[in-house]
């Protein structure tokens, strides 16, 4: 029997990697999961927890989850991911625990990079979809040129886009060019929090960056300190035979957004956990090795709107107006 | 002749270009144009973009012709975002390309 944590997020990421580690090196193919205690999943952890249960299906381990709390038991049944899974509801105690059903968000997963635009714009406007005191209408505002939905959903698409394309194409080099990623969102309106998670079970940061000369050992937090220097990860080969092109400031752009959002960005990939803070605070630990990606980024809605990416922009090392440039 | 390519038409319904996978079809549009027409309008009207989507579409451009395609670009109706990142993009992609063929 294996125990889901009461908190299935950001901060226990890893003891779910531990767990499905656990499981594969015990050799079993009849698992089951308890998940009495669970009481609250963000988007990290239903993401990590969809990637879990689709890599034990393909290890043919067959998966009961156990004990599932009456409130969310038809909420994770309606999900793809565990269909494979047997899951028991444990018997419901009125008033012993909050409904958490609306504090979930439905997990999909990408496998096509055609998918990317329609599945970042469908977590934005399901984030969106939360907030029930935006603006609606299309009036756009006179300093920006654009309306209260645009300055919060541009930022949202922005995020998704590059965190999904990265999934899909960095995380499909090195042999992994069937990784898939899993994608959730979720705006919480009593912290005013919107949190959106992209896990892959691709190459990773250090597969990626192995034989590159600015990454300065062979360790997972280093390859994720590394990927989010700006523009070490561009393409120095200009012998272009496919569109895998990149110029290495997804990921710093990712990190200024959030930041300036008053919210974070934590990335695990490997043994390594990292998360950086507003302030220059950043948090590090070792986990249970997960092969691929897991990025969570957390942005404070109120912060969004202030969000200007013409000064991220200009900030990236190198940037300087195009002489010459025609704009009419 | 100049010619006019719209991003917003090509794209519809679609507002917010994003993935290189996209950008890399409409390249494949837009190169033949350049080839033919010499200068094109590319219409940013309505649409905002990503430093990926922006660096393919126009970024590979720069690494496979050199720097002096674009002066065959025109960008019209630009929001002040997709102006700074393609500032960035061409800016780094010049670079880019003149590290690796010098001037002689």
């Amino acid at each position: 029997m294996y125990r889901l944590p009461s908190r299935v997020y950001l901060y226990t990421i890893g003891d779910l990697v531990a767990i499905y580690r656990n499981i594969i090196s015990s050799g079993e193919d009849t698992i089951e999961i308890e998940a009495s205690d669970v009481e609250y999943i963000d988007p990290f952890g239903i993401c990590m927890l969809a990637a879990v249960v689709n890599k034990l299906n393909e290890a043919d381990i067959s998966i009961a989850i156990r004990g599932v709390d009456p409130n969310v038991f038809e909420y994770l049944r309606r999900m793809d991911f565990l269909k494979q899974c047997r899951m028991d509801k444990k018997p419901s105690r009125e008033g012993t625990r909050k409904n958490l059903t609306d504090r979930l968000v439905e997990v999909h997963r990408i496998t096509d990079r055609r998918e990317i635009d329609r599945s970042a714009a469908r977590l934005a406007q399901a984030v969106i979809g939360g907030i029930t005191d935006i603006r609606l209408d299309d009036t756009p505002d006179e300093m920006s040129g654009k309306s209260e939905v645009d300055q919060v959903e541009h930022p949202l698409r922005y995020v998704f886009n590059e965190l999904i394309e990265n999934a899909l194409t960095h995380g499909r080099g090195k042999g992994f060019n069937k990784a898939s990623a899993w994608v959730a969102a979720q705006y919480y309106p009593s912290s005013g929090k919107m949190r959106l998670a992209v896990v892959d079970d691709g190459c990773g940061f250090l597969e990626s960056l192995r034989n590159h000369p600015e990454l300065p050992e062979a360790a997972h937090a280093a390859a994720i300190k590394t990927a989010l220097k700006a523009k070490v990860s561009r393409n120095r080969d200009v012998d272009l035979t496919d569109d895998s092109v990149n110029q290495g400031v997804g990921l710093t752009v990712i990190r200024e957004i959030a930041l300036r959002a008053d919210g974070c960005l934590a990335l695990v990939s490997g043994d390594a956990w990292l998360a950086d803070f507003p302030g220059n605070q950043r948090k590090q630990r070792t986990v249970s090795d997960w092969q691929g990606v897991g990025a969570y980024v957390e942005l404070q809605r109120s912060r969004l709107q202030g969000i200007n990416l013409v000064s991220i922009m200009q900030g990236l090392p190198g940037y300087a107006p195009v002489k010459g440039l025609k704009f009419e | 002749m100049k010619i006019q390519f719209n991003l917003a038409e090509k794209t519809a319904p679609e507002r917010f270009l994003g993935t290189r996978i996209r950008a890399s079809a409409l390249r494949e549009d837009l190169e033949p144009l350049l080839a033919k027409h010499g200068e094109v309008t590319l219409d940013f009207g309505g649409v905002e973009a990503t430093q990926s989507f922006i660096d393919e579409l126009i970024g590979v451009l720069v690494i496979e012709h050199g720097p002096e395609i674009v002066e065959q670009l025109v960008f019209r109706s630009c929001s002040d975002d997709v102006k700074a990142i393609i500032n960035f993009v061409l800016s780094d992609r010049i670079e880019q390309y003149r590290q690796r063929v010098p001037a002689h």
